[in-house]
């Protein structure tokens, strides 16, 4: 089917790409895996409607979907720490992932598009179905939110 | 910024990996396969009668909608799934009777329709939830195929959207009852149903009563060319009393204000521009 081909073709890339959001907010590299074969399953069950932007349409869908695993496994352990442990990445990781969940949802899948993922600001609004100054300003709204919450260590940078 | 969270040496995916994702996609299609089934006999009963629908019908008008909603499905929530279910086994026979439930009831619907699907192919579990610590959810709207359609715009907005097609409020008196005891409502929570059956005035009270405690509660009439439509937006608009928690957001009205074409041909889903309509109003409403 030439629809499959096409995906078959990309399935690296895109793979990569939803991998590498999964992690940076999961942590866990089962678990990243298994949210990137969602993403990519997503991806193929609707190729033909996705194919000229799938690289930022998965990667959308995979920050998301991680985000919504990350709070159901909070949920189902709330008396332990976020990640199992005190480890400094992992602590850091948990806050970041928090801070993100009290971003609005435009403001939040900006951030993550243009600064997690290194996308391209028009990539970011073609994922987002926005426009580019859309996704400058919401970024810029993102990181300055990001920054009251997390404080200066962070070093978040326009 | 983030490069200390990023994996430095991720794997590389195989064939394996490619069948999981393909056989996950056939999965996918299979389940996005029955829904729309579902939704387009949805839409044909609201249309004036199935048989004109088959008549004269443009398959891509249900087509079209079809994809709204399945647009749409990519941004709800369940709201069991905020709740967070756990599975947890049970003795054998717990569930070994085929299950009975209920498509599009209504407490007096002219459109009662019930499936029964067979059991569990595995009798020895069942799903039990179970009650955990809450996190309410800040902004909730709670809806059927219309505003799944519009769960995109809302979405963008900020909205945490739970809705689905052929739901109808009865359904949902139990369902947010457990949201709640269990706190998940926060400080808005914006109701859209009653396009697709009656309820009674018994119904909305039960419904309302499990929003005693939201600050704001937005409730919506409808717009449907269907025989319940006006009692049910005269239930609506009598709910709406001075000085309570509710706003009303009369949809019915201000639909007809939308500009350009923001309807399919049935009238009652929304084009992508009456998505944007749709979601402004409410987000004008909730100060978004």
């Amino acid at each position: 089917m030439s629809d499959s081909a096409g995906f078959v073709d990309q399935f690296e890339e895109l793979f990569g790409v939803a991998y590498r959001a999964s992690f940076a907010i999961l942590g866990e590299r089962g678990e990243a895996e298994d949210c990137a074969q969602d993403a990519l399953a997503k991806a193929l069950a609707r190729w033909g409607r996705i194919e000229d932007r799938a690289t930022p349409w998965v990667a959308r869908v995979a920050t998301n979907a991680a985000i919504d695993r990350w709070r159901k496994r909070t949920r189902s352990h709330p008396h332990e720490p976020p990640d199992g442990s005190d480890d400094p990445l992992r602590l850091r990781r948990a806050d970041l992932v928090r801070a993100l969940r009290a971003l609005p949802r435009r403001q939040r899948e900006a951030v993550v598009l243009r600064h997690l993922l290194d996308l391209t600001e028009r990539d970011t609004a073609s994922a987002m179905g926005c426009t580019a100054g859309t996704v400058k300003s919401a970024t810029s709204r993102g990181l300055a939110a990001l920054r009251t919450t997390l404080g200066p260590t962070w070093a978040l940078e326009d | 910024m983030f490069d200390d969270l990023i994996d430095p040496d991720p794997p590389r995916p195989g064939l394996d990996t490619l069948a999981n994702v393909s056989e996950r996609a056939r999965r996918l299609r299979r389940r996005r396969e029955a829904t729309r089934v579902m939704s387009l006999g949805a839409v044909a009963g609201l249309l004036v009668g199935s048989l004109a629908f088959v008549v004269d019908g443009d398959p891509d008008r249900t087509t079209d909608i079809s994809e709204s909603l399945d647009d749409g499905e990519d941004v709800v929530v369940d709201l069991d799934e905020l709740v967070n279910p756990t599975t947890l086994p049970e003795p054998a026979t717990a569930n070994t009777a085929p299950s009975t439930a209920a498509t599009a009831p209504s407490d007096s619907s002219p459109t009662d329709q019930t499936t029964t699907t067979p059991a569990a192919a595995n009798p020895a579990t069942t799903t039990t939830t179970m009650a955990l610590p809450t996190e309410p959810v800040p902004f909730l709207a709670v809806g059927d195929s219309v505003m799944l359609g519009a769960a995109p715009a809302l979405s963008q907005r900020g909205l945490v959207i739970d809705a689905a097609v052929s739901r109808q409020m009865i359904d949902m008196v139990p369902v947010f009852e457990q949201f709640r005891d269990l706190g998940l409502f926060g400080a808005v929570v914006v109701v859209h149903l009653g396009t697709n059956g009656s309820f009674s005035q018994a119904t909305l009270d039960a419904f309302l009563a499990t929003l005693d405690g939201v600050p704001n509660v937005i409730l919506m009439t409808v717009r449907a060319d269907r025989g319940w439509t006006a009692e049910n937006n005269a239930l609506l608009r009598a709910a709406d009393l001075e000085g309570d928690n509710k706003i009303l957001i009369d949809w019915e009205t201000l639909s007809s204000q939308c500009p350009g074409e923001c309807f399919y041909e049935d009238g009652i889903h929304l084009r992508p521009v009456g998505q944007q309509y749709y979601a402004n109003l409410i987000a004008d409403v909730i100060g978004l």
